[in-house]
């Protein structure tokens, strides 16, 4: 794939020295093509946010190649690397992270001041973005008044103010209901489909596998093959979503089964009145 | 944009703000009373050597105060210094610190022996009474007369004597140096010096010759005195009141400003602690440190300017209730010591930020990606 927009090639990275080394990543190589959704899944601690960090430029690899849009990261330095996240990169965080004293509006204009163009070209630009992502009339509230995916809507409408080529996204729908989840999936595969945008999310969401384009298997900091039987599908107790027994994040034990959900949200509710959802099919 | 989001994080947290302006201004008041509470001094107690009436000083020779300084000139010298050409009028007073005496208090006080036939050396503004005291009479400051509840009429006790008041002056009061007015005689006979001995010489310069001029003429006549204009007496004295006070002022300034440092660095790190997270994300997002550095240092300044807004506001507002609770403290607020207070705060401002500055450099931007 030679027009790839995100490459990394033979990546590693290794926390401490000696005996206490940590290779938290290795050799990890894959290129994503523009208008491509790449997910990357694998276990807890396999090393997918410590990988996104350096695709992101927010972390140095300790050997290895990152290149986003012709540019190797690894060569920039420190007072170089910012100009590059804020052009070439959209970022999209589990926790949303908008600036909590700024509007909705306001959030998405922010990053515009580092690019060309500057704020008040950007207004526009944001308010066509919220408008199509159905946060036109929640333009000026405040973050704390959003809903869930109201402020991961707002979230994907920041990484995209600045027209970047690649957009990197960690647990997008992790802290968001079916329906938001279901909403932000959607947003993010016409982002990559329609926008030509290389897309790259790190997941433990089944349902991304239904739009991504490929799916990569992260496992002791390397990329392997994937399982031949990765899931095992149950319906989460409360929402009736189908949820990876094998991959999901979120249980819990009661009446000694256990039951897994698709959300914090969904277990939540199911604390609060567990006999009415525990005869549902998500025990194991 | 980024000043916005800046201004509204910091009204985000509204108590938080106001605590630490709060914090600041009270520090900062500390200052300013103390600072302003010493200028007045400072400016009563030169009062007397400006408003007597004299073009030039003389006193004993290695004397160059009215103040905290005791001088004696034999009767011959001043006969001396009156045949100086130049010189239209020669007053001659005794002074001396005394504690006045009356219905069980002791206030300290200059007194002044002044003749009664004499337009110099006495009073210059009336509350009541007379300006100038005959034999066994007193003329009192009015915050005095207000203090130890004392009017025309009434008698006080200086130097083993008792005194008649026939006169309350007003403008004559400080802390360190109050004046009062007995008869030239008196005081004489009370510290046992001849007639024509004087402790200073208030000189009237002939019309024509200037202050300057005489009081050099008189040194170089008189090998036995010093002269000085009123305006270089006026400022040894203050020279002098600084120099008892600058040691105290600079102490509170120093406490004063570190509790106003305290206060900003707890601020503005809290805030850089309490906010690491959006640090994060925003450096993340491609902002550079220096967009962080401003956010911390805005943020210091902005207390601080409030804080030393709200410090002059309170040390304005106190100053005109100081004059009717406590009417022998005068506070005053010279343009300059105000200035040099706002460049200190700014100083501490920048200083207390740069400590918060350290952490913000260590925030890692892949902080975003934890939930």
């Amino acid at each position: 794939m030679t027009d790839a927009r995100l490459t990394a090639m033979r990546v590693t990275k290794v926390f401490g020295t000696g005996h206490t080394a940590v290779r938290a990543v290795h050799d990890v190589s894959l290129e994503i093509a523009p208008g491509e959704l790449v997910m990357i899944m694998g276990p807890s601690g396999s090393g997918k946010t410590t990988l996104l960090s350096m695709l992101g430029g927010l972390m140095r690899p300790s050997s290895g190649h990152v290149t986003i849009d012709g540019i190797d990261l690894t060569t920039l330095n420190e007072s170089e690397l910012p100009d590059v996240r804020a052009r070439k990169i959209g970022f999209i965080f589990q926790a949303f992270n908008l600036l909590s004293s700024l509007t909705a509006e306001e959030n998405v204009v922010f990053p515009a001041q580092l690019v060309a163009g500057g704020i008040r070209a950007a207004r526009t630009r944001a308010s066509a973005l919220l408008e199509r992502l159905g946060l036109a009339d929640r333009r000026r509230a405040l973050p704390r008044t959003l809903s869930g995916g109201e402020k991961q809507r707002v979230a994907i409408a920041r990484a995209l103010i600045n027209d970047p080529p690649v957009i990197l996204a960690d647990e997008p729908t992790g802290n968001l209901d079916s329906v938001h989840g279901q909403e932000v999936l959607m947003i993010l595969h016409e982002v990559a489909r329609d926008e030509g945008r290389a897309v790259l999310v790190v997941t433990h969401d089944p349902r991304v596998e239904d739009i991504a384009d490929r799916i990569l298997w992260l496992e002791d900091g390397a990329l392997r093959d994937r399982k031949a039987e990765p899931h095992s599908w149950v319906r989460d107790p409360v929402c009736r979503m189908r949820v990876d027994e094998w991959t999901a994040q979120v249980s819990t034990e009661h009446a000694g089964r256990r039951y897994v959900f698709c959300s914090p949200r969904c277990l939540v509710r199911f604390e609060a009145d567990p006999e009415r959802y525990a005869a549902s099919s998500g025990a194991t | 944009m980024t000043l916005r989001w800046i201004a509204k994080n910091l009204l985000e947290e509204r108590a938080a703000l106001a605590a630490s302006i709060g914090g600041v201004a009270l520090s900062l008041v500390v200052v300013l009373l103390v600072d302003g509470m010493f200028a007045g001094e400072s400016e009563r107690i030169v009062t007397y050597p400006e408003r007597a009436g004299a073009d030039v000083w003389v006193m004993q020779s290695g004397v160059s105060n009215i103040h905290m300084a005791t001088s004696l000139m034999r009767g011959e010298v001043v006969g001396a210094v009156k045949a100086v050409r130049g010189v239209a009028s020669a007053t001659p007073i005794l002074n001396v610190g005394a504690f006045l005496e009356s219905r069980g208090g002791r206030w300290y006080s200059y007194v002044i022996g002044v003749h009664p036939e004499e337009r110099r050396g006495g009073p210059w503004a009336m509350v009541s009474g007379r300006a100038l005291p005959g034999p066994g009479e007193a003329v009192i400051p009015d915050v005095l007369a207000q203090k130890a509840k004392l009017g025309i009429g009434s008698t006080i006790n200086a130097l083993g004597r008792t005194f008649t008041i026939v006169g309350i002056s007003t403008d004559t009061y400080s802390m360190a140096n109050s004046v009062t007015f007995v008869a030239y005689g008196d005081l004489a006979q009370l510290l046992s010096v001849r007639d024509g001995t004087a402790s200073y010489l208030l000189i009237e310069a002939a019309p024509g010759t200037s202050s300057a001029d005489l009081a050099a003429r008189i040194r170089s006549a008189v090998p036995d005195v010093n002269a000085l204009t009123r305006e270089a007496a006026v400022e040894s004295d203050r020279r002098i009141a600084m120099q008892m006070g600058i040691g105290i002022i600079g102490v509170m300034t120093w406490v004063g400003g570190l509790v106003a440092a305290l206060v900003i660095a707890l601020t503005t790190y809290t805030a850089t602690i309490r906010r690491a997270r959006e640090l994060g994300v925003v450096k993340a997002l491609g902002f550079r440190q220096r967009t962080l550095y401003l956010t911390v240092l805005v943020q210091g300044g902005v207390i601080a300017a409030l804080g030393y807004g709200v410090a002059l506001a309170v040390a304005y507002a106190v100053r005109p209730l100081l004059g009717v609770s406590t009417p022998e403290v005068a506070l005053v607020y010279p343009p300059v010591s105000l200035l040099r207070l706002a460049a200190t705060t700014a100083l501490i401002a920048i200083a207390a930020s740069c400590l918060s500055g350290r952490h913000v450099a260590r925030v890692d931007p892949a902080i975003a990606f934890r939930e």
